[in-house]
């Protein structure tokens, strides 16, 4: 890779950077508002509750991982293993998610507790690990 | 519910949260807006199969970008 074009990644990564920093606090409040709210008649709350972390758990993975890449450099070993670790970690607890709220739909599953704790639990872990060294905070005001 | 609906209402949220930060005495003019947003929250619905999938290939092509570390 040349080095303007290398720049420019680096750019449209900080750039993105700023506008999800900027996005997050609200797509969270969104999120929020949602969760709080009743469901449509006839909806299981389990799969409803579960397709919506399915589908803010991406954006917030996509943001994390993009903050992590483009600050690698600067990360202590420490730092650099724990990202690593979500990094290798989420997708397959995604897709065991996934699989899991397939089967619960079928009626093979009682329950998905385990598969959406995970989940949840990579999801925030990346989401104070980025605000822990300086990255967006996704809990309100940008950097 | 709809993943564009959600970042549609985000979107509407960042709006309306940089306005009342500038004039909070827009707090009254701006809450019919809120409880406007309100009933569209109230109906979350699961997703249709079209949905799903196309969940599933914007998770997938997420991944795809992060598969290696770092160089």
């Amino acid at each position: 890779m040349s080095t303007a074009s290398s720049a420019s990644g680096r750019s449209l990564l900080h750039r993105r950077g700023a506008l999800l920093s900027r996005a997050l606090p609200a797509i969270f409040l969104a999120l929020a508002l949602v969760g709080c709210a009743t469901l449509a008649p006839g909806e299981d709350p389990v799969v409803v509750r579960t397709e919506q972390l399915l589908t803010m758990a991406t954006p917030v993975y996509d943001s994390g991982m993009a903050w992590y890449f483009a600050n690698a450099e600067r990360l202590s070993p420490g730092a650099r293993e724990v990202f690593e670790r979500v990094r290798v970690g989420f997708p397959p607890a995604y897709r065991s998610l996934d699989s899991a709220l397939q089967l619960y739909k079928a009626g093979k599953r009682k329950e998905l507790m385990n598969e959406f704790a995970e989940v949840q639990r990579l999801v925030e872990q990346l989401l104070s690990l980025v605000k822990a060294l300086g990255g967006p905070d996704l809990a309100g005001g940008a950097k | 519910m709809n993943p564009a609906l959600i970042v549609q209402i985000a979107q509407a949220i960042d709006i309306l949260i940089k306005a009342l930060v500038k004039d909070p005495k827009l707090v009254p003019a701006l809450s019919p807006i809120v409880a406007g947003m309100i009933p569209a929250l109230s109906q979350s619905a699961g997703e249709t199969p079209e949905q799903t999938e196309a969940r599933r290939t914007a998770a997938e092509a997420v991944f795809a970008k992060y598969a290696l570390p770092p160089a």
